[in-house]
């Protein structure tokens, strides 16, 4: 089989039993790959009302189809289960080195079912699969384990689990490495669940395309693609930390758990300015060509000594904005997220939840054991290793601000999520676009990262413009040279008014976003501006011998789309799920409140434009006969 | 300058070339006792288990044809110093140079038995082919040095069961120290091959041909013996014309390749040398330790003044997949005093590094190279490790040797 | 006759591995980025990616070394090259190298090394920073480099470079 290694491993940790799957040419061609195979997957072999931590639930891990070619940024792998969070589909992705490293030990994926009696970790090298007993490392943090397994192993890549995982709590992370990670929903969890401590990868075998010349050519074209994006210089030089100070002065950041839309002091603390500052060089995953990522130090002061892959937008709103603390110690947050295994926005989250119930008077001193404030770093690395760890009150809170909530009347309205996975980084009394959209229709819950216009403006800001349509803010050659089907680009960008209509967007960037989680690209900006599936199919067809239209491509990220749909649909989702926490609809924020009703109203058009029933949100059944599921 | 060389081995083509390169007007004859022409005898494993084909073993060359002859088949009868001429093939030669470069042979013990069919040594192509021939299904090695772990694994490849007896205690006794020796061994036993220390062969037994051995502990039935016990040089030539010997048996040089005789030079496998790391006399019979010493003869024949540092003892192997290398001094070799010794094991690897008062003496390693070339020159350039710490600490220097990054682990 | 070399700046480099994918492309016809000539190194505690390749050393030991005669300097460009007919895979060259920069290749079975791609190095072409460069040796920058190894080390860089292979 060309393009892809050809086969998934599959390991079953109760009966310690482990076998490979033949990789269907089927599903490779409808699915792709990553969270494309995921999505089959769960959906055929996870059974309604399976317990997200029982024996019943299946962690999947795929990596993207194009990993192994010097297309950029092509290093991804998506890990998928049913989400001890939301109850739903659980997804998340990641890059760095460790999808190579799978697909070169010979396996396009990775299928871990059951639960272990004790602590194990999974050895993968090429054909030799072992499952180890893991008592040396249990029970210690991510770091730690990383060095003693490095030691053992020699040239290995390593996933795995910190204390938070180790402890169910329900939005641990698993980690990639020192600096990576799959963070959101929840999946540590479920790999804490099956005992399943880390997975040792080492492996170098070849990976074969159909037309190596062809890959070869056309990932120089996407090279030379990207650099042409208008956000490739800016990007290369701050990452996502170029966006920090437009939402700020958006007031459209999480502040203090959603109180307030920016900070007096925002630009200073976390301004693109500090990569300079703390900066210290570029890291890029496997054949990236932007290298967003920096590794920040901390020379001097409290927390000298810190050296951490940081300078990310998302950790840093939210310790820097939402819980309020110092540049500084927001990026040892990192650090410590990092050890303790553990979702840096959920964590955020679930920590300014905290602290305004303290403010609030729902709970106190005695509860917490110490006090609890705004800004005050101690007290929120103190409930950081107390939620991990699972004591005192972090035991609660280890559920996730939803279940948390229920323990103290009134907690209700300061649990900011959708569908049990906090909220991230937009706030949006402050700005409304298809990224707000996507967190009411985003497969994984309140989440921020698979819905969004391949253009996004940061220049104007619309608020609550029309609820229906966002502002374009480009001119024609940017409309030119986006990938799109004509119609459908005339539809959903009209130039004369400048705007995108968002329902029509949204259903475009989730299928664009699900395609590139299921090719293994990234979704930063300059990629997400220049690459569509034209490009995508052809190096595709190149890679793996099997023809595929940019058109075929594009329905196969929509059928894996859907089936995760119908998966948290039988899961027991259902359409009033998607709103948004109260206080958005309450509370004014910056003047604005968000109209539940105009909410509705485009969710609906966006549940047209996606073929599903516009009263329930049900995928109709002639979607799914056109989709094939 | 018309030069003779006596050997169309590693050492006596690395000269031939060598002086060509510097000397393009030097005429020069080759004198190889071998009827076929040069071949590298490292491959005669890789080609008796069938791994490569026979035309593989004849090495390219680029010697001119024009300006070097080659004679085959023509084993030198004897040495005139005094009249700076050789006889070979009745005819006399005339020389204003000489380079021997008469190589080794291998011996077989004074034990009954050895002259039977089924007896074989492994040093020419018509060794290899005379096994081929012979096509024996149960094989007992003797002696279990890089050429008789090679062969063994060359053989079981083919299908053959094999036994190795060593009269040592432990394999590879003159390559390795205990522990990298014991998972070499473990690898070749998983793999089916019947190892036997501590023993010496006694007697091989057979009514017309060999059908068994006996050693101290045990007989077992076999069709072939191979002998890769010892080898003894080729110094009869250079012993009759009266060319001083060393004391361990070998053609004695200066550090400029020259023999007690002016005009005469001598390199490659004949030679008594001296070992880099202890300045001592010693015998190393490699195939790189050949070239580097006939590159040495070759230029100060032609008036160059430069000198050999020494041999290293370094080989390379490859144990049914997992590579192994071994170069410079064993523990037992070095006195304890002062000797530090760091070893690293993984779950795939092992490495050894023998450290005394600052100079690295020995690198032992199985499973993984990685790193062994660069440890191997500070090895040689005798630099201390805590030089090498200095460079590993300071970016700029760093920067620049990259390499030494591999290294850096050793020394934490 | 002098010969160009790669020369990588590890200021620039940010350790995307494009330069292994597209080295191991192009030689392997298979694709294995650990079979590349040109190996990057994470160093994580000096936080800077380092780049080990063949660097055409004008008496390189490899060649003395070889078992089997295999390794010879290309007439007229003096690259470093190999018959890999000849090649037992014996891997005596890589001890033999002092910068680690021979390669095994697990395909073949045989040894390799950088060839600088015939005179156009793909990797160069590719790399998306420009930190790996083709430029002939011996130009400023070697000559800070050499000063900086001769108080440390002893011994200068080009000596290194230029190796004399004499040992045995």
């Amino acid at each position: 089989m060309f393009g892809y290694a050809g086969k998934m491993l599959e390991v079953n940790l109760s009966t310690q039993k482990i076998k490979t799957r033949k990789l269907e040419p089927d599903l490779a061609r409808d699915y792709i790959g990553g969270i494309g195979f995921n999505a089959r997957i769960l959906y055929d072999e996870i059974p309604a009302g399976a317990d997200p931590l029982g024996p019943d639930n299946v962690l999947v891990f795929s990596v993207g189809c194009l990993v192994g070619t010097p297309f950029p940024t092509a290093s991804r792998m998506e890990v998928s289960a049913k989400s001890p969070a939301s109850n739903g589909f659980g997804s998340s992705n990641s890059g760095a080195f460790l999808g190579l490293r799978l697909k070169c030990a010979g396996y396009d994926g990775m299928i871990i079912k059951g639960q272990a009696q004790k602590p194990v970790y999974l050895l993968i090298e090429e054909d030799t699969i072992e499952i180890k007993e893991a008592s040396f490392i249990w029970g210690k943090d991510a770091w730690e384990s990383i060095d003693l397994l490095k030691a053992r192993h020699y040239g290995a890549e390593i996933m795995l689990i910190g204390q938070a995982g180790e402890n169910l709590v329900r939005f641990a992370s698993i980690e990639n490495g020192y600096y990576d990670g799959f963070g959101r929903t929840g999946m540590g969890a479920v790999m804490g669940s099956k005992k399943l401590k880390a997975v040792v990868v080492r492996g170098s075998k070849p990976i074969v395309p159909a037309d190596p010349q062809g890959v070869l050519e056309l990932s120089a074209k996407g090279q030379k693609l990207i650099k042409s994006a208008s956000s490739y210089q800016a990007f290369c030089a701050y990452g996502t930390m170029n966006a920090t100070i437009p939402y700020g002065g958006f007031n459209a950041l999480s502040v203090h758990n959603y109180s307030r839309g920016t900070l007096p002091d925002w630009k200073q603390k976390a301004g693109r300015q500090i990569v300079d500052i703390y900066g210290s060089r570029h890291i890029a995953c496997q054949s990236c060509i932007i290298a967003c990522g920096h590794l920040a130090e901390i020379n001097e002061g409290k927390y000298a000594g810190t050296l951490v892959k940081d300078m990310e937008i998302t950790p840093t709103v939210s310790y820097s904005s939402n819980v309020g603390l110092s540049t500084e110690a927001s990026i040892k947050s990192s650090e410590l997220c990092q050890r303790y295994g553990i979702d840096m926005s959920s964590s955020g989250s679930v920590i300014a939840f905290a602290m305004e119930l303290y403010q609030k008077g729902i709970i106190n001193k005695d509860d917490v054991g110490y006090e609890l404030a705004f800004g005050d770093d101690d007290a929120a690395f103190a409930l950081l290793r107390d939620i991990s760890l699972r004591q005192g009150i972090g035991d609660i809170l280890a559920e996730g601000v939803k279940r948390a909530a229920e323990h103290w009347p009134g907690a209700d309205d300061y649990a900011i999520h959708v569908k049990g996975v906090e909220v991230p980084m937009i706030d949006p009394r402050g700005r409304w676009s298809t990224w707000t959209l996507g967190m009411l229709t985003n497969i994984r819950g309140g989440d921020h990262l698979r819905c969004r216009n391949p253009v996004e403006n940061l220049r104007y800001n619309e608020n609550l413009y029309h609820y229906q349509k966002e502002r374009f803010g480009f001119k024609k050659p940017m409309y030119d040279r986006l990938d799109m089907p004509e119609n459908l680009k005339s539809a959903a960008i009209d130039l004369e008014s400048d705007t995108v209509d968002i329902a029509i967007m949204s259903k475009w960037a989730e299928d664009l976003i699900n395609l590139y989680n299921s090719v293994g690209i990234c979704i930063r900006p300059p990629i997400m501006e220049t690459i569509g599936p034209t490009l995508l199919a052809e190096i595709y067809t190149c890679m793996t011998g099997i023809p595929m239209s940019p058109d075929e491509l594009m329905m196969g990220s929509e059928r894996a789309w859907n089936l995760m749909k119908l998966f948290n649909i039988r899961h027991g989702e259902v359409a009033g799920d998607s709103k948004f926490p109260r206080r958005f609809y309450r509370e004014l924020q910056s003047g604005n409140i968000v109209d539940e009703d105009k909410v509705q109203a485009v969710l609906e058009q966006y549940w047209q434009a996606r073929g599903w029933d516009p009263g329930t949100g049900h995928p109709l059944p002639e979607t799914e006969k056109r989709l094939g599921i | 300058m018309r030069i003779i060389i006596i050997g169309n081995g590693a050492a006596g083509n690395q000269a031939a070339q060598t002086i060509q390169d510097y000397d393009p007007e030097a005429e020069i004859t080759i004198l190889g006792a071998e009827s076929i022409p040069f071949y590298s005898a490292c491959a005669l494993p890789d080609y008796l288990a069938g791994w490569i084909k026979r035309d593989q073993l004849f090495l390219r060359s680029s010697l001119e044809r024009n300006r070097v002859e080659i004679r085959l088949g023509q084993a030198v009868e004897d040495i005139k110093p005094d009249r700076q001429a050789v006889s070979a093939g009745g005819e006399l030669l005339f020389y204003d140079r000489l380079i021997i470069a008469s190589g080794s042979r291998p011996v077989l013990p004074n034990i009954p038995g050895t002259g039977l069919p089924g007896n074989f040594v492994i040093k020419s192509v018509y060794d290899i082919d005379r096994i081929l021939s012979h096509n024996p299904r149960r094989i007992v090695v003797i002696g279990s040095g890089n050429i008789g772990i090679e062969a063994a694994e060359a053989l079981a490849s083919r299908g053959c069961q094999v036994s190795i007896i060593e009269m040592m205690p432990r394999i590879m006794p003159r390559l390795f120290d205990e522990q990298p020796a014991m998972l070499i061994r473990n690898i070749l036993e998983e793999n089916g091959i019947e190892i036997h220390t501590g023993e010496k062969a006694r007697e091989v037994i057979g009514k017309n041909k060999v059908e068994g051995l006996i050693t101290d502990c045990r007989r077992i039935s076999c069709d072939a013996v191979i002998w890769a016990a010892g080898v003894r040089q080729n110094t009869e030539l250079a012993r009759a014309a009266g060319i001083e010997i060393g004391g361990l048996g070998g053609i004695k040089v200066d550090s400029q390749m020259k023999t007690s005789h002016p005009a005469i030079y001598a390199c490659g496998d004949c030679i008594e040398t001296s070992d880099l790391l202890t300045g001592k006399p010693a015998l190393c019979l490699l195939w790189s330790c050949a070239k580097a010493q006939a590159e040495v003869a070759a230029r100060n024949c032609l008036g160059e003044e430069i000198v050999y540092p020494g041999a290293l003892k370094l080989i390379a192997e490859e144990a049914y997949g997992k590579p192994c290398m071994a170069a410079g001094l064993l523990e037992e070799e070095l006195d304890r005093t002062g000797l530090k010794i760091i070893e690293k094991e993984t779950e795939n690897t092992y490495h050894r590094i023998l450290i005394k008062n600052e100079r690295i003496m020995g690198i032992q390693a199985v499973g993984s190279m990685e790193a062994m070339g660069p440890l191997l020159y500070f090895m040689k350039k005798m630099i201390a490790p805590s030089e090498i710490k200095r460079i590993i600490n300071s970016p700029a220097l760093l920067r620049n040797m990259p390499w030494m990054l591999a290294i850096d682990k050793y020394w934490q | 006759m002098k010969q160009k070399r790669l020369y990588h700046n590890t200021s620039l480099c940010d350790g995307c591995g494009l330069c292994q994918l597209v080295c191991a492309l192009e030689h392997c016809g298979q694709w294995n980025h650990y079979q590349s000539r040109i190996k990057i190194i994470n160093d994580m505690e000096r936080e800077a990616f380092y780049a080990v390749c063949c660097t055409q050393c004008e008496e390189a030991p490899c060649i003395l070394t070889c078992l089997m005669n295999t390794i010879y300097k290309q007439p007229g460009s003096d690259i470093t090259v190999r018959d890999l007919y000849h090649c037992i895979g014996c891997r005596a060259c890589e001890l033999a190298c002092p910068f680690d920069a021979a390669v095994f290749d697990v395909i073949k079975e045989k040894v390799v090394n950088c060839d600088l791609c015939g005179g156009r190095p793909l990797c160069v072409e590719y790399c998306p920073k420009q930190a790996l460069t083709y430029d002939y040796p011996g130009d400023q920058a070697d000559k800070k480099r050499n000063q900086a190894a001769l108080q440390r080390f002893g011994t200068s860089l080009l000596e290194v470079f230029k190796f004399s292979g004499k040992e045995g």
